[in-house]
Formats: C-alpha cells, sequence, structure tokens
C-alpha cells in the first residue's frame, strides 16, 4: 500500500509519544535525592560549560544533586527572577554580573551571604559589599586583534578613531549586549560628558555593531575586521584549544573596565544550608579551574594555578569600575540612539 | 461521524486547533497582559516620539523592499519548477528550503565568506581595495532574499504545477496567443500563490531582527523589534516594551486584514471544477528558454549555494599554527563527534532530537492545518473568518513578547521534562501553523465543491471523501507545509532556549553554544550536518509529496 498523507501524519504524531515517555521515565530518578536548584545563564549549564562537571563533583562530595534552571543570558535569569519574586522556585544563582548588581539588589531578590572562602578572594573583586551577590570569576573588556593582519594595535580609545583603522573595529549595540553596554560605559568614564563627540569620531572606525557579542566575535574569527570588542581572556581560548596565539588582547592606557560575575542565593530558599554548601564549593580551587577553563575568565580564588595558556591574557595595568544606575543607562542609551540617527 | 451533521456541522474537528491556539498563544500572552498594564500616558508618549516613527518606517520599508526582491526571485524559480522537468529540478527545490533551517548566525557567517570585506568575491577580485557589498541597507535585503525566496519558489510552484489543462486549451483553441491564455487563465489562479507567500515574506522581514543589525552596519537601521527587545529584555519595561508591541501587532494585523480581503476576491473568480482532474504536463526547458534559465539559475544558486557551501568548508579549515594561514584540517570534525570536553554522544544527540522535535512539529502542524482547513474550506459565516484570524494572528505578534509569556509560564509548569517538552513542541506548532494552514487551506480551497459531492454520491462519507478524495489530491501542498514546519523548528531559537529542559540541546541551541564557548569551527561542522541531514528529509518528503502530482 502507498502511504497516504493521513498515514505519514499519524506516523508523525506517534513518533512523538515514545519521545515524552521515555523522557517522563527519566524525570522520576531526579526526584529521589536531595536537590538543589541553581539558576544560571545557558552558557554555564551547557555541556559546553562548567555545569555538568560541577553538579557531578558536588554530588560525589556531598550528596546533593543540583538541577539546573537555565532559561537564556544572564539578563533573562535576572527577569525571571524578578518575575517569580512572590514565589521563587530557585535556591541560588549563578551568573549576575556587577553590571546587574544595581537592578538586583533594588528587586530585593537576594539574600546575605557572607562565605568564608572569600578569604581566598582579592578585595577588588568583593564588587558587592552587602554581599549580595559574592564573585566566582572576572575578566575585563578589551580589544581584541588579530595580530597577523594588525601590525600596531591602538593603546588608547583615542588611537581607535585613526584613520588607519577606517572599518576594522566590531562592536556591540549596548540595547541588546553586555560587552557592549560595558564599551559604552567605559567610553562615558574615560571622556565624561564628551563621550558623545568621541563616538562621532569612532564612526568611521566601525565596520558593524551587532546584537550580541557570539555574532560579533563570529565576524571577527572569520577575518572581516582586524578588531572586535571583546574579553581580555579571549586569547585564552585560541591558545589553550586550537595551539594559536595569533589573537591577543590590547591594554588600554585609559584602562579597561573590570567585569565580575557572581553568584548569591535567593530570598526564600527552603534549602538555605545546601545553598551555603554550594556557594562554597563553587569558590574551592577544583570549581574554580573548571571555571576558568569553561568561562575563558580568571578564577576569583587568588590560589588556583593556571596553565600556561593563561599567560596570553590581558593583565591590565589599570583596571576600571564601570557602574551605573539603571536610570542612567537609560538616557545614556538613548543618547546613544541619537548620535546615530543622524 | 453523525455529530457531523448536527447543529455546528462539523465544527467539532476545531477543537483541537482552538485548544491548541489557547495553550500554546494566548494563554502567554494573557500571562503578559497581567504584567504589563500600562498608563496610557506612556502609549501617547510612544505616539508622539518622532524616533519611533522612524523606527517604524523603516521596519516597514525594509519589509517591502525585501518582500518585492524576493517575490521577484522566486517567480522565474516557481516557473521552471512547476511547468519543467530539468536535471537536478527536485534537488533544487528541495535545497531551496535548507535556509529556513539555518540559524541565523550561520547564515550571517555564511554571508560575510561569500560577500564580506574579506569574503570570496573580494578575495577573487584580488588585492584591490574590497568591494564593500554588505554592512548597507542592501546587505539586508539580501539575506531576507536568501532566507525568503524559497517560500515563493515553493507556494507559486505548487501552484503553477497544479494548473488546469482545458481552460487554458480553451483559451488557445479561441484564438488567443500564449501570452494572452497566460495572463486570462493561468495568472489568476496564480496569483493567491503569489499573494501568499509575499505576505508570509513580508511578515518575516518585518520582524527580522537580529540580520539587520549585523548585516546592515549597525544601529542606522533599527526595526521595531530591536526596540522591543531592548524594553523588554534590558530594561524590565513592561508597559512600553508591550505598548510597542502593540502598535508592531496592529500592523502586522491590518496587512493582514487586507490581505484576507484580496485573497476571497483572487480565489472566487478561480474556483475550478477540473484542475485536480487534469493538469498540464511538465515540459522540458529547450530551445529560446535555455538561455534565461541559465540567466536565472546561475545567480539564483549562487545566492543559495554559495553562503550554504562556505559554512561547510569552512568547517574542514584551522589556523593550528601562528605563522600559517587556514588550511584543511579534519580536527574539528574529530573533536565535534569524539571531544574529551563535551563527550561523544552531545553532537549526535542534538541532531536525533532536532529531528525527533522537528518531525512531531511538522506531523501536528500538518494534522491541525489540514483540520482546520477542511473546516473553512467547506463552511462558510462568520466562525470560517474568526478561526481564519485565529490561526493567523501568531504570525503578527512579537516573539520577543511570545517569550516572555514562555518565561512567565514555566514557573508555573511543573518542573517535569515530559511537559516542558510538549509545551516546546506546542510553541513550535503555534509558530508554524499560520504557513502551514495558509498553503495547505489554499489548495483545499481550490479543489472544486463537486468533486467530494461526487464522491458523497457514491457512497462516501463527507470525512471519508475528505480523507480519500482532498487529501490526497492536496499532497504536495500538505508536504510543502510538513517541510516549512520541519524546517521552522528545526532552526528556531528563542523559545528553544527558554523551553527545553536543560539537557535537551537541539542543534540550533548546540551551534550557539558553541560559537558561545568560542568554537566557531566546531559550530559550522555541527551546521554542516544540519544542512545535510535536512537535504536529504527534505528530498525524502518531497517525494512523497509528487507522487500523486
Amino acid at each position: 500500500m502507498k502511504p497516504t498523507p493521513i498515514s505519514l501524519l499519524t506516523g508523525a504524531v506517534l513518533l512523538l509519544l515514545p519521545s515524552f515517555s521515555l523522557s517522563a521515565a527519566g524525570d522520576t530518578e531526579e526526584e529521589q535525592s536531595k536537590a538543589l536548584n541553581v539558576y544560571c545563564y545557558d552558557s554555564f549549564s551547557s555541556e559546553w560549560g562548567a555545569g555538568p562537571h560541577i553538579a557531578e563533583s558536588f554530588l560525589e562530595q556531598t550528596g546533593i544533586n543540583l538541577i539546573y534552571n537555565a532559561p537564556g543570558d544572564g539578563v533573562t535569569v535576572l527577569n525571571q527572577l524578578i518575575l517569580e519574586k512572590e514565589s521563587p522556585m530557585g535556591d541560588v544563582v549563578v551568573g549576575l554580573d556587577s553590571s546587574l548588581l544595581k537592578r538586583a539588589l533594588d528587586a530585593e531578590i537576594l539574600d546575605i551571604y557572607n562565605s568564608p572562602a572569600l578569604k581566598d578572594v582579592p578585595s577588588e573583586l568583593i564588587f558587592d559589599e552587602t554581599y549580595h551577590l559574592v564573585p566566582y570569576d572576572y575578566g575585563h573588556f578589551a580589544i581584541c586583534y588579530d595580530s597577523e593582519t594588525l601590525k600596531d594595535p591602538p593603546v588608547s580609545l583615542e588611537d581607535l578613531t585613526s584613520e588607519k583603522y577606517s572599518d576594522s573595529l566590531i562592536l556591540m549595540d549596548p540595547r541588546t549586549s553586555t560587552p557592549g553596554l560595558g564599551f559604552l560605559l567605559w567610553t562615558e568614564a574615560v571622556y565624561g560628558d564628551k563621550w558623545p563627540e568621541y563616538w562621532q569620531r569612532l564612526k568611521p572606525s566601525i565596520l558593524t555593531i551587532t546584537q550580541g557579542w557570539s555574532q560579533g566575535y563570529t565576524l571577527f574569527t572569520a577575518g572581516e575586521a582586524s578588531m572586535v570588542l571583546s574579553y581580555g581572556t579571549s586569547p585564552v581560548y585560541h591558545a589553550e584549544y586550537e595551539d594559536s596565539r595569533r589573537f591577543k588582547a590590547s591594554g588600554f592606557s585609559d584602562g579597561n573596565p573590570l567585569q565580575v560575575e557572581g553568584m548569591g542565593i535567593i530570598k526564600g530558599t527552603k534549602n538555605r544550608r545546601e545553598a551555603e554548601l554550594f556557594i562554597d564549593f563553587m569558590l574551592g580551587e577544583e570549581s574554580q579551574k573548571t571555571l576558568a577553563l569553561s568561562n575563558i575568565m580568571f578564577p576569583a580564588n587568588r590560589k588556583v594555578k593556571l596553565p600556561e595558556s593563561f599567560d596570553t591574557a590581558l593583565r591590565p595595568e589599570k583596571s576600571l569600575q564601570i557602574t551605573a544606575a539603571a536610570g542612567d543607562i537609560n538616557s545614556l542609551i538613548n543618547q546613544w540612539t541619537e548620535v546615530f540617527s543622524h | 461521524m453523525r455529530y457531523l451533521n448536527g447543529k455546528l456541522d462539523g465544527a467539532g474537528v476545531l477543537i483541537w486547533p482552538v485548544l491548541l491556539w489557547i495553550t500554546a498563544f494566548a494563554l502567554p500572552l494573557i500571562s503578559v497582559a497581567f504584567k504589563a498594564a500600562g498608563s496610557a500616558a506612556e502609549l501617547t508618549g510612544l505616539i508622539q516620539s518622532p524616533y519611533y516613527w522612524g523606527v517604524l518606517g523603516f521596519s516597514l520599508k525594509q519589509a517591502a523592499l525585501s518582500t518585492l526582491f524576493s517575490v521577484l526571485l522566486g517567480l522565474p524559480g516557481a516557473y521552471f519548477i512547476g511547468r519543467h522537468h530539468f536535471p537536478g529540478r527536485k534537488l533544487l527545490r528541495s535545497i531551496s528550503t535548507v535556509p529556513f533551517v539555518l540559524p541565523s548566525i550561520l547564515a550571517v557567517l555564511g554571508f560575510i565568506l561569500v560577500f564580506g570585506n574579506s569574503g570570496l568575491i573580494n578575495s577573487l577580485r584580488g588585492n584591490k581595495e574590497p568591494w564593500k557589498i554588505l554592512y548597507s541597507l542592501r546587505a539586508i535585503i539580501m539575506a531576507h532574499m536568501f532566507y525568503n525566496f524559497p517560500l515563493t519558489l515553493r507556494i507559486v510552484g505548487d501552484a503553477w504545477h497544479s494548473l488546469p489543462q482545458s481552460k487554458y486549451d480553451a483559451a488557445r483553441s479561441l484564438g488567443a496567443g500564449p501570452v494572452k491564455a497566460f495572463f486570462t487563465v493561468d495568472f489568476p489562479r496564480l496569483a493567491p500563490a503569489i499573494l501568499t507567500s509575499a505576505v508570509i515574506t513580508f511578515l518575516y522581514c518585518f520582524m527580522s531582527f537580529a540580520i539587520i543589525l549585523v548585516l546592515g552596519g549597525g544601529p542606522r537601521f533599527t526595526t521595531l523589534e530591536v526596540e522591543i527587545y531592548r524594553l523588554i529584555k534590558y530594561q524590565l519595561d513592561f508597559s512600553r516594551g508591550s505598548g510597542l508591541a502593540i502598535v508592531e501587532s496592529i500592523t502586522a494585523l491590518g496587512l493582514l486584514a487586507v490581505y484576507a480581503g484580496i485573497d476571497t476576491v483572487l480565489r472566487r473568480r478561480t474556483a475550478d471544477d477540473d484542475n485536480a482532474v487534469k493538469i498540464r504536463t511538465p515540459g522540458t526547458i529547450s530551445g529560446w528558454k535555455i538561455l534565461p534559465a541559465i540567466l536565472y539559475l546561475i545567480p539564483a544558486l549562487f545566492l543559495i549555494f554559495a553562503p550554504l557551501i562556505s559554512i561547510m568548508a569552512y568547517s574542514f579549515l584551522t589556523r593550528a599554527t601562528r605563522a600559517s594561514g587556514l588550511h584543511f584540517s579534519l580536527s574539528h570534525w574529530i573533536s565535534l563527534f569524539g571531544s574529551t570536553r563535551v563527550g561523544i554522544s552531545v553532537p549526535l544527540k542534538s541532531v536525533m532530537r532536532t529531528f525527533i522535535l522537528g518531525i512531531s512539529v511538522a506531523g501536528i502542524t500538518t494534522f491541525t492545518a489540514a483540520m482546520a482547513g477542511w473546516y473553512t474550506a467547506h463552511r462558510k459565516g462568520s466562525l470560517v473568518r474568526l478561526i481564519e484570524s485565529m490561526l493567523f494572528v501568531p504570525m503578527g505578534v512579537s516573539t520577543v513578547i511570545l517569550g516572555l509569556g514562555y518565561l512567565i509560564l514555566t514557573n508555573s509548569i511543573p518542573g517535569g521534562k515530559t511537559v516542558r517538552l510538549a509545551a516546546l513542541t506546542a510553541a513550535h506548532t503555534v509558530m508554524a501553523l499560520p504557513f502551514a494552514y495558509r498553503i495547505i487551506s489554499g489548495r483545499l480551497k481550490l479543489i472544486s465543491q463537486r468533486i467530494p459531492q461526487a464522491a458523497r454520491a457514491a457512497g462516501a462519507g463527507p470525512l471519508k471523501s475528505f480523507f480519500s478524495v482532498e487529501l490526497p489530491l492536496a499532497r504536495g501542498a500538505l508536504v510543502t507545509a510538513a517541510v516549512f514546519s520541519l524546517a521552522l523548528s528545526a532552526g528556531e531559537l528563542n523559545a528553544t532556549i527558554i523551553l527545553a529542559p536543560s539537557d535537551f540541546t537541539t542543534i540550533t541551541l548546540a551551534v550557539y553554544r558553541m560559537i558561545g564557548s568560542y568554537d566557531l569551527f566546531g559550530a559550522c561542522a555541527l551546521g554542516t550536518v544540519l544542512i545535510v541531514i535536512s537535504i536529504i528529509s527534505f528530498l525524502t518528503l518531497d517525494k512523497y509529496g509528487e507522487q500523486t502530482l
């Protein structure tokens, strides 16, 4: 018999059922032992992130299962926490960075935890003195460049406006991306009120402005431009996993903005003790090394021995603190949009 | 089947489509509405802002231009595919749908590898000053053509394939030349299909976002969707964000209303009695047609194939040492399927998951669209109009808003994986349903009412005649609908990120995560797997679609 459309359709619907029942079988196993709900950005919990490895050794050492809930990037995680503030489902959050601190504090979604493990963390990384968010890794925003195509990299923001860099820089949109916003705040920190004029001078050097870091960095690695806004630690990946040292990060005389990623205990958790255990565990040397090599960031714990590939990372002479209130950020971005609508 | 003859006259078949629509579409939107109750003052503030008017104007302008060029590029292809046999025809038809599957980040990569400042075209030109093709409005339109002209190619191609023979013969025998016969007989029958593909293309481009920013060259080219994303996601400004989303939806739905009106008029004039009985046999491309065929096919094929092939080629390159440039290597393939970092099973499983999910979505969507299509093709009245607009509305709603709805709802969804997978399937189904319904109902409406009547006179009930006569006649449309639904599901990212259980990594998610963790070459290798499997699946599906044609 020739298959009729209906038999094909029915077949397709039937295919669905086993896949669901299979996954339902998987569910029941999860419920058996003690579990901790961790809210995180998706690149942490994915197979390419530090999450799976950390969950495995945490279970081994404490008998507690980690269940990750990753609805998107860091901003989305914060949004979800705010949306479910009245009836929180999570115990711990991982991945709210220094730029989200003010919003997280204003929303009152976190509890204080001054972990004893913070003794190994340098004090300049403690970006929240109220200990709602504690740091686990950090890096600097930096202009990365391809040393094969660019022999004389810029060493200051002003350098970037030079004619020889015409159409060679890829930036991210501050409306939709964290590094993009970091760069805008960077120019404001250096130029004060004069930052719109700086951006006017910078325009000819910009090849394009992408929605997010991934697209920008993709264009850069594909050779479309010789410079990209990224992290000072980005060269580490190419050294560690591709055995290539052609990509470098440039330290700027204006200083490079510091970005610290933090974690905290969600207000209303019923598993406070387990949540504290998890935060201490994340700051331990083993997890810190895993985090550094998956996130390609510096570990917060100063005792961690880093592989040689980290020699390629930028350790800027001057570190800038860029934090701004949510209201200021909105008006900055509105002004920025003005600069580009002419 | 007695209930079919009852008061509601067959409305029972609508229970399933309506139920699905409520759970996966209306419910998330309602939950956003509860959060978004904004003041009227804020909305008037938005309406008075010249900036947002400019953004709306640009959104419409780029969508109109993109639609115009996508349809123009698609029409000759539809003609060749619908009316002719030529070597590679089936392959072209199937491959043209692949861009739909492609995660936008890989499409962008494919584009810069071909058209970029240091891309294929510029490197062929040698050491001259690079020819700046991208980072302009032109680049946005080209990328939208790459994505959308397959819609015209297939939807209009299917219509062209099933044009009636006898009317054309009659026109010719009454002395009309081929041109006149085309415009009096064929064109009116193609017009609804052209309109359908144009409207779907327009809405797609109107809501487009990531591609516009990166290929346009930055914030000069901002669409409403970018601003909605910023307000909702980065500023948690639900009232202003949804205010803009309402403006966007009203514009889109207004267009859909106009479309529905024109469509009804067009179809009323062309219902055929015999189109299903005998269709014209396709010819070969010969004589004078060879030259235009070549002039058309080469650039069109280049636009689809060059970016796809670049991505595939890129996965075989590496830059192992500091000094050397790119050279051939299998290392990314080896690490993709044997990585110690991730483990062997992840990429393979992601392929399986994508296709299990995609096939489920395609099956359910086609089934749902066929049920709704049966009702609207056989009945008249306000319920029909209501169903038609319900099935179209999802195309006019911002995915940022829908995503926010899902984000709110996931709290209420008990953590179970099964529920989340079902929600994900439902979300993809609702997104694909407007396409599938348009494609299927368009075909069902063209099938004469007399055919099922004849079948019933011979003793078949209405459902039996639907299954045994009408559906087989609409097979081409069913398969096209299924292919697009599968492609849409495989390439969808936003709802997948939010709804997929944390270990349910699909190919698109894997590609994004690999690029997010710097592994661009590996992402290209996985993208290549996606492209190849899609071509095979579409070819297989299309084979069934062509059997009765």
